[in-house]
């Protein structure tokens, strides 16, 4: 157990300081361009799904990116505590700043009166921030490119502004309003596809 | 200079980035635009039943723009709030008491009700069910004979007090307040598109409309990528050491970068061409055949070139994936703002000008001259960025911005030393 | 503690390193092709040019790749057993490096939480070994500002920070200039004390200076394992050195595998290989391990 909070502690001090940084500046700044006072349900949800939940592919994708360098990653993963287990730290951490982050924006726009169901939306808004880091751990999994792990999702959120609903249906990341269904399987998408890209990386050992 | 510029083109058609990028515009352009071989612009009938297609008329008439917007203000003093977009997304402004009650006398002046009536019979109006407007007893509406002048001295009022980004500027009112073309717009639409565009135009406008909303985000990943991959094999100190000039590299790179990010964007825009081409068999249409060119070069290519110098100065400096938040801001920002002109025209300063419509040739012909000052202005943005990327690059090759530490960061105290 | 109960057992494990038929593939590519290997306590050098398989089969010991065919063991545990193997291992990569905001010590303490060293125990022997490698003055220096031979110097230290009984070390000299090597090598030698150090390189100096057991490793094949004194017999009694003109070194070198020059004016001194006196004025000279090692690759498959 000390393992794991020493483990924990290091990973923020060291990497993940800087995604949380991002993440807390953009939220922070964002009433400055977007109102976020007396929204309706459907604004509210608008401004929760397209730019609250991007925050998901700041805070996980990098995951893997501090053992970029090979050597590093050698000397790693030669000790006994697997690197998986720094890798599942690293995103337990993420998806509690996400978690925090979420919840005092979502406790700022409803202290500013903006109309939404606070369970609904939270647990939906939380789901798209897990499936937008997953494909985007998944891309980083299987390139070995980090750049590529934050194309990957963003190509994706384009996308589902451009063709809609009509054509990802289930995987239809701004349904909040239209299908809630969506969310759970974008959640259960977020979490195979960020389990596989870990199992990806971790096979291709060199 | 040419034989690096060739060798960073080899590397980056080699590297896997590239390959998602080029899908992705593939995948992009046959989803919005895939369709369109059997579905081309034809001329007008009479009598149709809408001529939606063929665009808005080029303006609208003062009493138009009125009724359009006292619509709008009434709305918004009814629910006591208006919608405002200084960046595109909606930012709420409600108004106060007094701001209140002197967008009431306007309205009242205008509908010519009295201030306390009117209210009254917002509420009813305000409360039928949608569609019962026109059936209503009342109905908003303009006093006969209202001047002009008046009505946009109380809107010039209403932006006052509303600030930035709303609906109640001239220019927007007019945008907003055009109709349909009627059966002569349409006529008119159709010919210049045959004539002025060359069919062709028209065509290609509608690309430049969707690919420009990759061009103003994909490059940065490229250009971000391959930067950073030079890091990654510690290329850096090889690269500094050599005789090349910091200019030269710089150049190359960005050239590199540019020329491979547009070059699959003109091999697609090929497939509207044919589909013009397919389509104008056998009707005497006069083609545009270097439309394609024109648009690739002259509306695609500055951002493309604006990108892909950006993402390189901030990821030299930065050194780390930055660029790629910087562009997503720009790139949101820019999509955000140009909602409000989607059929054209307007184009402003925009990174992604947009019109997303085969016809309004007017609106392309009004906004042709700010058109072109705007590609101008982001082709002029690179070649400063490229600089600054060769000021940086040669700063880092003489030993300032060194991350590795060991001038900037690990200076020896003087009594150790 | 998960280490006082440890290291009993640990220290009566049998500490020898067995490798039986060993087999490793990358694609198609046969990287090592039956290797056969035991390895005692102490110094082992493994020796062999770029792209032997040195690193291949550092890094399959290490758990780092995993193996098609064959055996292996390391103190009797199967190298299968990944996390076992861990504990009782420590690894210095080629091209070490730690995160490079972290400082010296952050980096020790760090990598021994990794290992599963408690508090108590890592404050007690991470300043032991910083102080052992040379390192206290620079405990708050950041990974980055460190020279070749302090990041080096740090990766010993981490090796060995969770006692370890067998130390995995690869061509870590390379790069140093003399007197870091001879220090390092030193070190080497003093932790090899009771333990297995395997250390691969294509320097013949640092195994000439430390290793008793040696193995050369070609094409992923091994040419020669035993002792430097066997492998220095194969070329006892070969090693000659004669002075020449320069319009002969051509032709000499032809006929015989010259292992070193020297240039004097119009003279060259060569020292080279034959089998038996090849003529007047060529003298015997005592082999070492250099001689033995390219008679060797010259060889090449021929066993001894």
């Amino acid at each position: 157990m000390e393992t794991y909070y020493s483990i924990a502690k290091s990973q923020i001090r060291h990497n993940l300081w800087q995604p949380v940084l991002i993440s807390a500046v953009m939220l922070a700044a964002s009433p400055l361009v977007l109102g976020i006072r007396n929204l309706s349900p459907e604004q509210s949800a608008k401004v929760l799904e397209t730019f609250v939940a991007l925050i998901g592919i700041i805070l996980f994708v990098p995951v893997f990116y501090p053992e970029q360098d090979q050597s590093v990653r050698d000397t790693i993963r030669a000790r006994y505590t697997p690197i998986t287990c720094i890798y599942l730290i690293r995103l337990a951490l993420s998806l509690l700043a996400a978690a925090i982050f979420l919840l005092a924006y979502m406790g700022v726009m409803k202290a500013g009166n903006c109309g939404m169901e606070m369970g609904r939306f939270y647990f939906g808004t939380c789901a798209e921030m897990l499936f937008f880091g997953g494909i985007g751990i998944f891309a980083y999994g299987v390139s070995d490119n980090l750049i590529i792990g934050y194309m990957a999702p963003m190509v994706y959120y384009a996308a589902a502004i451009g063709a809609g609903a009509k054509y990802m249906k289930w995987f239809y990341p701004f349904g909040m309003l239209t299908d809630y269904m969506t969310k759970y399987w974008i959640l259960a998408a977020g979490i195979v596809l960020g389990a596989a890209g870990i199992w990806m990386r971790n096979i291709k050992k060199n | 200079m040419w034989s690096l510029w060739k060798k960073e083109c080899k590397q980056t058609a080699k590297s896997l980035i590239y390959w998602l990028y080029v899908i992705c515009l593939v995948l992009f352009y046959v989803s919005q635009m895939g369709g369109m071989r059997g579905r081309m612009m034809t001329a007008p009938k009479e009598g149709q039943e809408d001529y939606r297609t063929y665009g808005k008329k080029d303006t609208a008439s003062e009493a138009e723009i009125m009724d359009y917007g006292l619509s709008r203000l009434v709305t918004g003093y009814y629910l006591e709030t208006f919608d405002t977009y200084p960046v595109g997304y909606v930012k709420e402004v409600n108004i106060s008491e007094k701001e209140k009650e002197e967008i009431g006398e306007m309205l009242a002046d205008m509908t010519g009700e009295q201030p306390d009536t009117l209210d009254k019979k917002l509420e009813e109006y305000m409360m039928l069910p949608w569609g019962t407007e026109e059936e209503a007893s009342w109905v908003p509406a303009m006093r006969d004979g209202y001047s002009y002048e008046k009505f946009l001295k109380n809107m010039g009022r209403v932006c006052e007090i509303l600030g930035p980004g709303s609906e109640f500027t001239e220019a927007k009112l007019k945008y907003s307040a055009r109709t349909p073309v009627d059966y002569e717009g349409a006529k008119k639409a159709y010919e210049n598109l045959v004539t002025k565009d060359g069919y062709t135009g028209g065509y290609l406008r509608l690309f430049s409309d969707y690919m420009g909303i990759l061009m103003g985000i994909l490059p940065a990943f490229l250009i971000t990528s391959r930067i950073l991959r030079d890091r990654r094999a510690k290329m850096q100190d090889l690269i500094f050491t050599r005789k090349t000039s910091s200019a030269v590299i710089v150049t190359a790179r960005c050239l590199a970068g540019i020329c491979m990010a547009i070059l699959p964007v003109i091999a697609i825009s090929v497939m509207p061409m044919i589909d013009c081409i397919l389509f104008a068999k056998g009707t005497g249409i006069r083609l545009d055949y270097l439309a394609f060119l024109k648009y690739d070069l002259g509306w695609l290519l500055p951002p493309v070139m604006a990108v892909t110098a950006l993402g390189m100065l901030v990821t030299e400096l930065s050194e780390t994936p930055l660029a790629i938040l910087v562009q997503v801001i720009w790139w949101f920002a820019s999509l955000q703002m140009g909602i409000n002109g989607m059929s054209g025209g307007d184009y402003g300063w925009n990174l992604i000008p947009r019109h997303n419509s085969v016809v309004n040739y007017g609106g392309f012909a009004n906004g042709f001259g700010q058109l072109v000052k705007n590609r101008l202005l982001y082709a002029a943005l690179a070649v400063v960025l490229t600089a600054a990327t060769i000021g940086i690059y040669e700063a880092k090759r003489k030993g300032h911005f060194r991350r590795r530490g060991n001038i900037l960061f690990n200076r020896k105290k003087s009594d150790q030393a | 503690m998960l280490y006082t109960a440890n290291e009993e057992r640990v220290r009566h494990m049998n500490t020898t390193v067995e490798i039986r038929h060993l087999d490793k593939y990358y694609g198609r590519k046969k990287a090592l092709s039956d290797i056969n290997l035991t390895i005692p306590a102490g110094m082992f050098g493994l020796l062999g040019r770029n792209g032997a398989g040195k690193t291949t089969l550092m890094k399959t010991l290490a758990t780092l790749l995993e193996k098609q065919k064959g055996e292996v063991r390391i103190c009797g545990i199967p190298v299968e057993n990944a996390s076992q193997i861990r504990r009782i291992i420590g690894y210095l990569p080629q091209d070490f490096s730690m995160y490079p905001n972290m400082t010296v010590y952050e980096s020790m303490d760090y990598l021994g939480v990794l290992s599963g060293l408690g508090k108590k125990e890592r404050q007690k022997r991470i300043p032991l070994l910083l102080e052992r490698v040379n390192l206290s003055d620079a405990q708050y220096k950041k990974v980055k500002t460190l020279s070749g031979g302090m990041k080096r110097r740090l990766g010993i230290a981490q090796a060995i920070l969770h006692n370890p009984k067998v130390l995995i070390v690869d061509e870590p000299t390379a790069g140093l200039d003399p007197e870091e090597r001879v220090r390092f090598r030193n070190l080497l030698c003093e932790i090899a004390e009771d333990r297995i150090v395997i250390l691969s390189t294509h320097i013949v100096g640092d195994i000439e200076a430390t290793c008793e057991n040696i193995a050369v490793l070609d094409e992923g094949t091994l040419l020669f394992t035993g002792t430097v004194e066997e492998l220095l017999l194969a070329v006892k009694g070969k090693v000659y050195k004669a002075e020449i003109s320069r319009s002969e070194l051509e032709k000499l070198k032809k006929r015989y595998l010259v292992t070193s020059m020297l240039t004097m004016g119009n003279n060259v001194i060569v020292r080279f290989l034959a089998e038996k006196q090849p003529f007047e004025g060529a003298r015997h000279c005592e082999a070492d391990v250099e001689d033995a090692y390219m008679y060797l690759m010259q060889k090449r498959g021929g066993k001894l």
